[in-house]
């Protein structure tokens, strides 16, 4: 049988997908529902003084207007961050306080959308101002919270000591994720106090004990079912206060609700990219030896909160430099909470340190590639321990080589096409490979087909497809005879479909449970009486294309399940790293998100790449486009080439748009996120996208755990961003250090 | 959305009588009028549709005059071979806007209403917008403003008109035909667009319950080597930041006639009159092309957020130039 695992594969659930046939979270609907339309605050600090639902109730339709008055309690959750599972421990209609421009502070129930939506828009509420209210992260703002530090050999000794420095201050926006599925939800109450809700969800288990925790229930009371999502990018990771004030209100209308909250709603309501700034100085030798990093941070989050994500111990295991000093810290500002967004510390982080790399190269006059060449570290410059796997240097090789990195001519402003300015720019991308750990349960039916069922989310990722191959492969099946159901908190524990951790974790769990139900199988044969196999060795049968062979004696696994008593074989089991401690693996059984890495007892593991790009700039108006892209990768075992492309490209995608478009304008008046559509919020189009090569290289990795996967659904959008500000410095002489990188930066 | 009732015209007298009626608005392609019904920007009580209003569909080019139905979908005529030909500007200004589905849905003269991009216009938690609420304010002022206008605003508004087209048919003195209960008149496009001053709710020179029924434009052999120049951050789907509309008749290598209109950078669609007048008679150089970019922008009045686009509106204004003047030779040669 040719090998499944490391073969491109097509997507399992792209049919049901592109034929309508996958049924999204909003796409439900019950008898007797009711539609609820969300009122969001105008002010960003104050208090409701007044709402006259009288005014609405009477209209046609409406069945219940929901209010601080009229919420029911409920009890704390945490956020993700402190181990709960709420996306902000401050959620509206609790009171009548309001922290944020675009808080909720009432919900409208009625027979349909527009009944609701119409009652929403003209609900009068009068509000209790108060001034003061900051959205933005201000310039100059010292930070208010330490949360990372780290120190490596003595920093300021380095510094005094390099021939060469540089220091640079770097700005990140604010950003929304945007996925094309609506944030929204259907909730459920049964008659015995039970409650489904249909979300779109990266982490089912999470949702359920983080709503099971809010409304006072058991677990096992909630469901949550999210087998598809339309994308989810970090922002479906948490229970959102949108969910929540749909469970709510049902439960005070006693039927079932859908929320679907607008684009233009989104915003305010969900969680977001928070802006960052990062001040930088970097020292080498005149020979182009990096001696020096220093790494000041201030990143933006919410009143309520500390949400934080600092990148700096991950810059730190980059380049090997002996004198390190990393001090990470927040702003707080008037929000909502912000959290995860794709690469969520790594992105801005690797924007600002690998734009002062190449500030750096200029600076000694040295080629970037070579000057990274002369940088790469043998081990861990953190913590000292051996990499697991490494293989950056190999990725700038051949993306050099793809690119034809040779034909540059390194002065700025020395290359043109037809009298457009052409700049040529590379940089890191990296991802820390974090080792989570899963459970899974695997059943051989009577049909010889394998079940695999798994909490786990595919958040478009390709999951579906590669926990099929896998079993698929340690079964001796082709992926169509293997059915794998996702999405569903009922299923076995699995990690938030974050930290680029799924294929690992989740990939090994079906893989162990898939030896176990083939162990379990051949041990139940060989007890079969009159059986093919009765008194052999278990050990010395096979499963190969769909039939159990020992010697002469075949039978096929249909036939041989359902020879069994039972008639299935199931097994359920939890993969967990032997480097994981026992007490933190078994957080995944009370809905914790258990993580270890980069660091490791033994070893160090992160997945790195190197990304090539093209700007073409307009002369005179200084339009930017990027004519063409290239990314090359290596992250272990490569499980389907086919989706783990699509993971990369689609990363670097987006990190065009992070670097080019989008930002979350704030109105300092209002303290609002101002350009809250998609006509205003600007992602990159399909015309922005150039030709863009994608590569895997071949990397062997077996420290990580079985399967050898180093997570690939963040590091594509690393990198991307300061490859083109890069770019941009070559084509133009202007170094832009704020994104995003915009024609009035190198304007004049 | 707001309550409303529906009625589908059948004829142009029978959309009038409609509309006429208390909080009539007149619905064509639907792609500025549903989405702001959707957002409670605008709140009609009764939809006038005009899809099988006859007259108002086809188009015709090959005439002294150009004449284009103001149901003519943007699609159909960005496709038109004459218009792509002799006058690309006109054909530019269509394709470079929206997506293809929107153009396939939104009519040439429903592209000549549509309302501005003002976020703040465009978000009722916003209370200030003259705009929206005649004299509740305009937040745009000192908010965010990198996209408003830095020509023809006022004190009340700064917001842009949006239409790429709009600015292209400035450019070749196109005119616009309106019907109403009171009969028929013509008027030249660039007082069918009406300064802000004190009323930036009044957008447009249309009364109550008159309709826009069609566009006319003059031939004009300068309209071959015409160009739109059209600057955004995205390749496609935005709106301009800054925009040129340019069309130029060269003789002996030198201006004979140059024609001038500026998008994205104001309250209207603007022509560049002076800028026109100075390069007539010139020869097309660095020098002269700056010199007009600058007299084009005159009377720039920029806030903080958009003070850039004083600068890259004279860019614009010179990369429109060189492209046009690259057709001309071009045509020259041919």
């Amino acid at each position: 049988m040719n090998a499944i695992i490391g073969t491109p594969q097509p997507r399992l659930d792209g049919p049901a997908k592109v034929t309508g046939a996958a049924r999204y979270a909003l796409d439900n609907s019950r008898a007797g529902m009711l539609h609820a339309a969300l009122v969001l605050s105008p002010v960003a600090l104050g208090r409701v003084a007044a709402i006259d639902d009288a005014a609405v109730s009477a209209l046609p339709g409406i069945r219940l207007v929901m209010t601080h008055r009229t919420m029911p309690k409920l009890e704390e959750d945490k956020p993700m961050q402190e181990g709960g599972h709420a996306h902000a421990s401050f959620r509206p209609l609790e009171s009548d306080e309001i922290r944020y421009h675009g808080q909720p502070v009432a919900v409208v129930l009625a027979d349909t959308r527009e009944q609701a939506e119409y009652a929403a828009g003209i609900l009068p509420v009068r509000y209790e101002a108060r001034a003061g209210a900051v959205a933005h992260l201000p310039e100059g703002a010292p930070s208010e919270e330490e949360v990372g530090s780290l120190d490596v050999g003595d920093a300021d000794a380095e510094w005094e000591a390099s021939a060469v420095r540089v220091t640079a201050d770097y700005e990140e926006p604010a950003q929304h994720h945007n996925p094309i599925e609506l944030y929204g939800c259907l909730a459920e109450w049964d008659p015995m106090g039970g409650l489904t809700v249909h979300v779109p969800s990266q982490w089912a288990g999470g949702m359920r004990a983080g709503i099971a925790k809010s409304f006072g229930l058991p677990a096992d009371k909630v469901r949550v079912v999210s087998p598809y999502i339309g994308g989810a990018f970090g922002g479906k990771a948490t229970v959102l206060g949108t969910t929540l004030l749909a469970c709510a209100a049902a439960k005070l209308a006693g039927r079932p609700v859908i929320l679907q909250v607008s684009r233009q709603q989104g915003f305010p309501t969900s969680s977001f990219r928070p802006a960052a700034r990062q001040h930088i100085r970097l020292g080498a030798t005149a020979e182009g030896k990096l001696r020096a990093f220093h790494y000041i941070t201030e990143n933006q989050t919410c009143r309520f909160d500390n949400v934080s994500f600092p990148g700096g111990e991950i810059l730190a295991r980059l380049y090997d430099i002996p004198g390190m000093k990393i001090r990470e810290g927040l702003v707080r500002t008037d929000v909502n909470a912000p959290g995860f967004m794709r690469a969520p510390a790594e992105t801005p982080a690797v924007f600002a340190f690998e734009s002062a790399i190449d500030e750096m190269a200029v600076a000694l006059g040295m080629d970037p590639v070579e000057f990274r060449r002369r940088n790469e570290p043998a081990k861990d410059p953190v913590k000292g321990l051996p990499w697991s796997s490494r293989s950056l240097l190999r990725c700038y090789e051949r993306g050099a080589e793809l690119f034809g990195w040779s034909q540059r001519s390194h002065a700025p402003r020395s290359m043109t096409r037809d009298g457009d300015l052409i700049g040529w720019g590379c940089a890191t991308a990296v991802y820390p490979t974090f080792i989570s750990t899963s459970s899974a349960t695997l059943r051989l039916t009577s049909e010889g087909r394998a079940e695999v069922h798994c909490s786990a989310s595919d958040i478009g990722t390709g999951t579906y497809t590669i926990l099929a191959q896998i079993a698929a492969d340690r079964l001796g099946l082709t992926p169509d005879k293997v059915t794998v159901r996702l999405g569903d908190s009922a299923f076995d524990p699995a990690n938030v479909a974050g930290g680029s951790t799924t294929a690992l974790a989740s990939g090994n769990a079906v893989g162990k449970v898939a030896e176990q139900a083939r162990a379990a199988l051949f041990q139940a044969l060989t007890e079969v009486e009159e059986g093919p196999f009765k008194g052999m060795a278990p050990a010395s049968l096979s499963l190969s294309e769909g039939t159990v062979r020992a010697g002469n004696a075949t039978q096929s696994l249909a036939e041989a399940v359902s020879s069994l008593p039972r008639g299935k074989v199931e097994a359920t089991d939890q993969w967990a790293h032997p480097e994981m401690p026992a007490k933190q693996s078994k957080m995944l059984w009370r809905a914790g998100s258990p993580q270890g890495g980069p660091d490791m007892q033994s070893f160090t593991a992160l997945a790195f790449g190197a990304q090539f790009v093209e700007v073409r700039i307009n002369p005179r108006t200084r339009t930017i486009r990027v004519p063409r892209m290239v990314g090359v990768y290596a992250g272990g075992k490569i499980l389907n080439p086919r989706t783990a492309h699509s993971q990369l490209m689609g990363g670097m995608v987006w990190g065009l748009s992070n670097a080019l478009l989008e930002a979350s304008e704030v109105d300092r008046n209002h303290a609002s996120f101002v350009n809250a559509d998609m006509a205003e919020y600007h992602i990159a189009v399909n015309a922005d996208i150039p030709a863009l090569d994608v590569e895997m290289l071949e990397e062997r990795d077996d420290k990580i755990g079985p399967i050898g996967a180093k997570g690939l659904g963040e590091i594509g959008i690393t990198g991307t961003a300061p490859a083109l500000a890069n770019a941009i410095f070559h084509a133009t002489g202007i170094r832009v250090r704020k994104l995003p990188l915009r024609i009035e930066d190198i304007l004049s | 959305m707001q309550p409303f009732a529906y009625h589908r015209a059948s004829s142009l007298e029978d959309a009038l009588r409609h509309g006429a009626m208390e909080g009539a608005s007149y619905l064509a392609g639907g792609t500025t009028l549903v989405d702001l019904m959707r957002i409670g920007v605008m709140r009609p009580d009764r939809l006038i549709d005009l899809r099988d209003v006859a007259e108002l569909r086809g188009f015709d080019t090959g005439g002294e005059t150009l004449r284009f139905g103001a149901l003519a979908s943007m699609a159909e005529v960005a496709d038109d071979i004459v218009l792509r030909q002799d006058y690309p500007a006109l054909a530019e200004s269509l394709l470079l806007a929206a997506s293809a589905q929107l153009r396939n849905m939104a009519t040439v003269g429903g592209n000549l209403l549509q309302r501005t991009r003002c976020m703040y216009f465009r978000d009722t938690r916003y209370q200030a917008c003259n705009k929206r609420s005649p004299g509740s304010g305009c937040a745009a002022l000192d908010g965010v403003n990198r996209q408003h206008a830095v020509l023809g605003g006022s004190e009340r508004c700064i917001a842009t008109m949006p239409s790429d087209w709009a600015v292209a048919l400035t450019a070749f003195d196109a005119a616009v035909e309106i019907a109403g209960p009171q009969g028929r008149r013509t008027m030249p496009i660039d007082s069918f667009h009406i300064s802000y001053g004190e009323h930036p709710e009044a957008e447009t020179a249309l009364r109550p319950g008159e309709i826009l029924t069609a566009i006319l434009v003059p031939a004009n052999r300068a309209g071959r080597t015409s160009c739109y120049a059209k600057v955004r951050d995205r390749e496609s789907f935005a709106f301009a930041i800054s925009s040129a509309a340019v069309a130029l008749r060269m003789e002996g290598g030198r201006v004979a006639e140059a024609r001038i209109a500026l998008g994205g950078l104001s309250t209207t669609p603007w022509r560049a009159t002076a800028a026109e007048a100075l390069l007539r008679g010139r020869s097309l150089d660095e020098s002269s092309m700056k010199e007009a970019a600058a007299r084009a922008m005159d009377g720039a009045d920029p806030r903080p957020g958009n003070a850039f686009k004083v600068e890259l509106g004279r860019r614009t204004v010179e990369d429109a130039l060189l492209r046009a003047a690259r057709r001309a030779e071009e045509g020259d040669a041919a």
